[in-house]
């Protein structure tokens, strides 16, 4: 069942007196269906971000619309999409975005505590994600006293805790070390297979992106080709590193 | 590039934050220099000095306050500079950049600043002096004149302030040094909060407040003068000790009280972890706003409740009419005169009531000066204003009280405790009309507060002397002998044209005129009318200069903080906060920030209302003086709910639009 449809969505940003205007998303098509676990991946520059922005309504597009839930993302009011936001989608971001003066446990509760949600039920849920994820030791600790390993899985908890229709990733293990990005990618695998949570993941890392169920490819604010998992990791990991050099090579080609 | 040209690129960078430090330097340097200005003008301590009291030091004392708040401010403001750019100069010293390189780009910003500040704070002090001035001198009733601008201000405040910016560059210098590039670069982040034994520490705190309030309300209760010196200072320094314990625990205690109630500590836990978060950072800006609100409330309540009692003070006197002394050609004034322009004001003559007096010009063990004694004549001991004597029958008759003074013996009475001259402690006097010479040993004091010695004549009390001494004294020299005028009238508002005529017809040419004033209830009233509105306009003077520093400061924290909660605002809108909640959010801190030093400052300044009140005296006004400032509280409360309410709107506003997610 398609979660999230993508209409001739573009996004065009005006430099001074509408010169030098740039295309950054140029009319990209694009379902996604409950239970995915969808990688973004296209060189710099290429819409990736702006694409996640645009999906999960931080941004808004020039064109085209973003529809959730059967919900058109930009016909609703500001404040009510700010509690769809909360309500249905989780972010996962590059620089975790943890607040200083929340320890990890009262980061991971945030969402929560804004939907107004009984306590016992916020500790319940809280707890859950803090042991599925290892971070037990760490939960009563600030942020900037912990791994960024660390940080980054009190993020994700804090991005599934309240049971979100989507979880969006940008570059989640971008600032990370390999062990942790091991440890945070294993996180978002076992939430999407364990609870069937729908992942959208930019990411320029094959590693990470390996992880995912399918893949798109994007370039110059298009999608270029989609390559989906079957076999193993390590076979889907292979089939990126030639997807990337292929995406280059064509970009390369491009320029000449 | 060169060093120069790396700190004029960074100068050029970071310039709406020089613009906030140098506003708030050239303000306080403005305001200092007017009151430098005032305190060096010679009207200003003429008056001062005619007034009495101790009010020729108000000035001196303003200056003096000042100058404490000049260094807490710029201390302040200078610290949030430097430390906003604490990971600016970790990266600098990353690239290579030595400790010494740093302190350079310190010193050289703040010279500039500092040049900057002082010609223009100067500039605008002079400029607004001339104004301040003119109030002033309106307020005196004096010609305003002879204005000048006095070159000490000039010198006075530059070099205050040049030694504050040193002081404080000195401190930042030795502060660098001892933070290592970690520290610097992580400093925007690093919370500067301690989990501690938050309890014992706030429950100390609030003893000491205890204490603090203990003290002032025994100090206004009690008519002990003893307790009115050292213990007050103490108990005031024990106070502000208190509040600043009680400040910098409060959030930890809120925040352990809050946990033991789970859907309490949920629903308040973004509010609560960032008070607590910025909890030892926030506590010097709240103690310093605590002191603040309580000096504004301690001064505009006090003087105001001050000037609106100067009538019921004069009214809850037992009698009301006019005194004056008779003697040597002085207020030398027909009876039937007198009645006479009383029953013409209409004020109501109920007695005139005379009592015998006589005087001793000279008086030895007895130090004492109207200031235009000649050395000559101290180092001889004797007195320049003659000594009032009245034997204890005319005590017992003039105020019903009974003196125990036997012949060789010597009593003072006077009219305030706070006014016993040093020479009640002496054990003994020798005193002399010309004729007889007496040794008399001081037996103590009466204190009679409805006895106006202290202004009849110049040396401020009289001396009871036992009859037979008196009459031998009488007796030896008519040339010194005289009356004492005890005038009551029923209507004492009426007497203002008496007291108009009576000061016509006195002789100026005569030299001890100055020391026999022609005193009364309407006289007390236009003094001390004259003078409270000059200590109105000073401590009101302070008040609007201490509630435009306390929005500087608040405004200043928030100038500092917006790029912080501009960022809190982007990841908090992306997990779905609402516009609504975010506001409600910046509501709670900005409350917290006007909320917390407004509760420490009421309580500040109630107490050192209670110890004015115990300065003053007046027990049977107390109602009414609490009443006066009960009104200025509320007023000054509902400013500051106001205020909290702008300022709050204004920087969720400014908080919006730095925000990347709108």
């Amino acid at each position: 069942m398609a979660l999230i449809e993508v209409k001739n969505l573009t996004k065009t940003y005006y430099g001074q007196k509408n010169k030098q205007s740039t295309n950054a998303l140029n009319g990209i098509e694009l379902t996604i269906h409950e239970g995915e676990f969808l990688g973004v991946m296209g060189p710099s520059g290429s819409g990736k971000t702006t694409l996640l922005n645009m999906l999960s309504g931080i941004d808004v597009p020039t064109g085209g619309n973003v529809v959730i839930e059967n919900k058109d993302l930009f016909s609703m009011k500001t404040e009510e999409l700010a509690l769809f936001r909360r309500r249905r989608m989780g972010f996962v971001f590059q620089e975790f975005n943890l607040l200083d003066s929340l320890t990890l446990r009262e980061n991971i509760m945030l969402p929560l505590i804004l939907d107004k949600k009984p306590m016992s039920y916020i500790e319940e849920r809280v707890n859950k994600y803090i042991r599925l994820f290892d971070i037990e030791k760490a939960a009563d600790k600030h942020p900037y006293n912990v791994s960024g390993g660390q940080q980054q899985r009190a993020a994700v908890a804090r991005a599934l805790v309240n049971k979100p229709a989507v979880v969006f990733a940008d570059e989640p293990t971008g600032n990370i070390d390999s062990k942790s990005s091991k440890a945070v990618m294993g996180c978002f695998e076992k939430i999407n297979e364990e609870e069937k949570a729908t992942i959208l993941m930019v990411t320029h890392d094959p590693f990470a992106a390996s992880y995912c169920k399918r893949i798109i490819f994007i370039r110059d604010g298009q999608i270029c080709f989609e390559q989906t998992r079957e076999g193993s990791r390590s076979q889907f990991f292979d089939k990126i590193i030639d997807s990337l050099a292929v995406l280059e090579g064509e970009a390369k080609t491009n320029d000449i | 590039m060169t060093f120069s040209g790396v700190v004029w690129k960074n100068f050029k960078f970071g310039i709406r934050k020089y613009i906030a430090f140098f506003l708030c330097s050239t303000f306080t340097i403005s305001i200092f220099f007017i009151f430098c200005n005032l305190s060096f003008s010679n009207d200003i301590s003429d008056f001062m000095e005619t007034a009495g009291m101790g009010s020729e030091y108000i000035y001196t004392l303003m200056v003096v306050i000042l100058s404490l708040f000049s260094v807490g401010f710029i201390s302040y403001i200078n610290n949030s500079k430097n430390k906003s750019r604490s990971k600016e100069f970790g990266l600098y010293m990353t690239m290579g950049m030595t400790y010494r390189d740093i302190t350079k780009l310190i010193i050289l910003e703040d010279l500039v600043i500092l040049i900057c500040s002082i010609v223009s704070g100067i500039a605008v002090g002079a400029v607004f002096s001339r104004l301040i001035y003119m109030i002033n001198m309106k307020l005196i009733g004096k010609d305003n004149s002879n204005f000048v601008l006095d070159y000490r201000s000039f010198f006075l405040s530059a070099a205050v302030f040049i030694a504050i910016y040193a002081v404080n560059i000195i401190i930042t210098i030795f502060s660098m040094r001892k933070m290592n590039i970690r520290k610097l670069i992580n400093s925007d982040r690093e919370s500067e909060y301690t989990e501690q034994s938050h309890w014992g520490i706030a429950v100390t705190g609030i003893i000491l407040m205890t204490v603090f309030a203990a003290t002032s309300v025994a100090a206004a209760l009690s008519r002990d003068v003893a307790m009115k010196k050292i213990p007050i200072i103490l108990a005031i320094m024990t106070g502000l000790a208190g509040i600043y314990l009680v400040i910098s625990h409060i959030t930890g205690i809120i925040s352990s009280l809050a946990k033991k109630n789970k859907e309490l500590y949920g629903k308040s836990l973004l509010s609560l972890s960032e008070m607590k978060y910025t909890s030892k950072k926030n506590a010097k800006v709240l103690f310093l706003l605590s002191i603040l609100s309580g000096m504004i409330l301690l001064c505009s309540a006090s003087t105001f409740a001050l000037l609106s009692l100067t009538e019921n003070i004069v009214e809850s006197a037992d009698k009301h009419g006019i005194t004056y002394i008779e003697a040597m050609g002085v207020n030398n004034f027909d009876d039937s005169y007198v009645e006479e322009l009383i029953t013409e004001s209409g004020a109501d003559l109920k007695n005139h009531l005379k009592y015998r007096c006589t005087f001793a010009n000279k008086v030895e063990g007895i130090n004492q000066s109207d200031g235009e004694t000649s050395a000559a004549e101290l180092s001889e001991n004797i007195s320049a204003v003659p000594i009032c004597l009245i034997s204890k029958s005319t005590l017992y008759s003039m105020t019903g009280d009974i003196s125990s003074v036997s012949s060789g013996e010597a009593q003072i009475l006077a009219a305030d405790p706070l006014l016993t001259p040093p020479e009640s402690k002496l054990p003994e006097i020798i005193i002399s009309n010309g004729v007889i010479t007496k040794k008399l040993v001081i037996k103590g004091t009466i204190i009679n507060n409805n006895f106006n010695s202290e202004i009849v004549l110049l040396n401020r009390y009289l001396l009871i002397v036992d009859d037979k001494d008196y009459a031998e004294f009488e007796g030896g020299s008519n040339e010194f002998n005289g009356t004492i005028h005890d005038i009551e009238v029923d209507k004492w508002r009426k007497t203002d044209w008496v007291f108009q005529k009576l000061n016509e017809a006195r002789d100026i040419n005569n030299p001890l005129t100055r020391h026999f004033i022609v005193y009364g209830s309407y006289a007390r009233y236009s003094l001390m009318k004259h003078l409270y509105s000059t200590f109105v306009f000073v401590t009101n003077f302070i008040s609007i200069l201490f509630f435009a520093a306390t929005i500087l400061i608040l405004l200043f924290r928030q100038y500092e903080n917006t790029d912080k909660m501009a960022r809190k605002y982007t990841q908090l809108r992306k997990l779905g906060i609402t516009r609504k909640e975010f506001s409600k959010f910046i509501k709670t801190q900005t409350g917290f920030q006007f909320y917390v030093p407004l509760i420490m400052g009421l309580f500040m300044g109630a107490c050192l209302m209670l110890i004015i009140q115990s300065i003053m005296g007046g027990n049977d006004l107390y109602k009414e003086f609490w009443s006066a400032s009960a009104k200025i509280a509320v007023v000054y409360i509902l400013l500051q709910v106001v205020f909290s309410r702008i300022v709050s709107e204004s920087y969720f506003r400014k908080v919006i639009i730095k925000a990347s997610v709108k």
